[in-house]
């Protein structure tokens, strides 16, 4: 029934300040683009795993976070501290399960990096 | 006098009407369209919404962030079925009070103090709206009498013509 695609939608405030933050802070790659339409399509590392945002006069604020793996949440933070990106607090960790580093977007959606802590 | 016809007077409120797609319209892709600042399209939308002609949709209610952030009501989408009718006068929708000026004009009041009364316009607006339709041939000014001085406006033919299904349609 479901296939491999999976793709998160945000509403935000200007999609080139999006996309500005998703292609050159993270290292993203932008898949489509449209400032007529205002919508942008984002590919994530991950196949088949893409971040949509879309132009609105209203955003909201989400409270759910998209939490991008990393094999060493460490080095992954230093690289994004160096490209601007600013944490929020310090690393937390689940025993046995994951560290987790947060940070926002533009329009403050609440993104994560998380390096697993269990075995394999 | 249809009330919306008053209520939608004005550069930017009927043209949002023609602009948004009958489904409804996201913020940006009716921007651009329009070619308008975000500022005054966010205040003449909320004037519209206040009028009750469109109804702006939260992000929970839109669903998908692609989805339309306004919608018409009932009542703009009879009102933009009705100004579709006006597309032969394109020119003169959104110079404010000139589609409420030639209905009147359409009704048969010819003179200038009843067309005032009607509006409720100042004789200084009036005045000059008359005088650019003159100037642009949509009416037509005729000195009736000239002690004491009497004058009749009209609508020109094509005008009356081009107004004709739309002052005859159903709202």
């Amino acid at each position: 029934m479901y296939n491999q695609g999976l793709t998160v939608w945000y509403n935000v405030s200007d999609v080139d300040t999006t996309k500005a933050f998703y292609v050159e802070k993270l290292g993203f790659e932008c898949m489509m683009y449209d400032p007529e339409g205002g919508m942008v399509i984002i590919k994530t590392p991950t196949t088949n795993v893409e971040i949509g945002f879309s132009q609105a006069n209203q955003v909201d604020q989400s409270s759910v976070s998209t939490v991008f793996d990393v094999d060493d949440i460490d080095e992954a933070m230093s690289i994004l501290s160096g490209r601007g990106i600013d944490f929020i607090g310090e690393v937390e960790t689940i025993p046995g399960l994951v560290k987790l580093a947060t940070f926002q977007d533009p329009d403050g959606h609440s993104l994560m990096l998380a390096q697993s802590l269990s075995n394999g | 006098m249809d009330k919306w016809l008053l209520d939608l007077g004005g550069k930017w409120l009927i043209r949002i009407i023609i602009a948004m797609p009958l489904r409804g319209s996201r913020f940006t892709p009716l921007q651009n369209k329009l070619k308008i600042s975000p500022s005054r399209l966010s205040e003449n939308l909320l004037k519209l919404e206040t009028l009750g002609y469109v109804k702006h949709l939260s992000p929970v209610e839109r669903r998908h962030p692609l989805l339309p952030e306004y919608v018409l009501t009932e009542q703009g989408l009879r009102v933009k079925d009705k100004v579709t009718l006006l597309e032969a006068l394109d020119d003169l929708i959104g110079i404010k009070w000139t589609i409420p000026i030639l209905c009147v004009l359409y009704q048969g009041h010819y003179q200038f103090n009843d067309i005032k009364k009607i509006l409720g316009m100042t004789p200084k607006m009036l005045s000059t709206r008359l005088r650019e339709l003159e100037e642009t041939g949509y009416i037509e000014k005729k000195v009736i009498s000239d002690y004491p001085i009497q004058v009749h406006y009209s609508l020109c033919k094509v005008t009356r013509d081009k107004l004709h299904v739309f002052m005859n349609s159903e709202y």
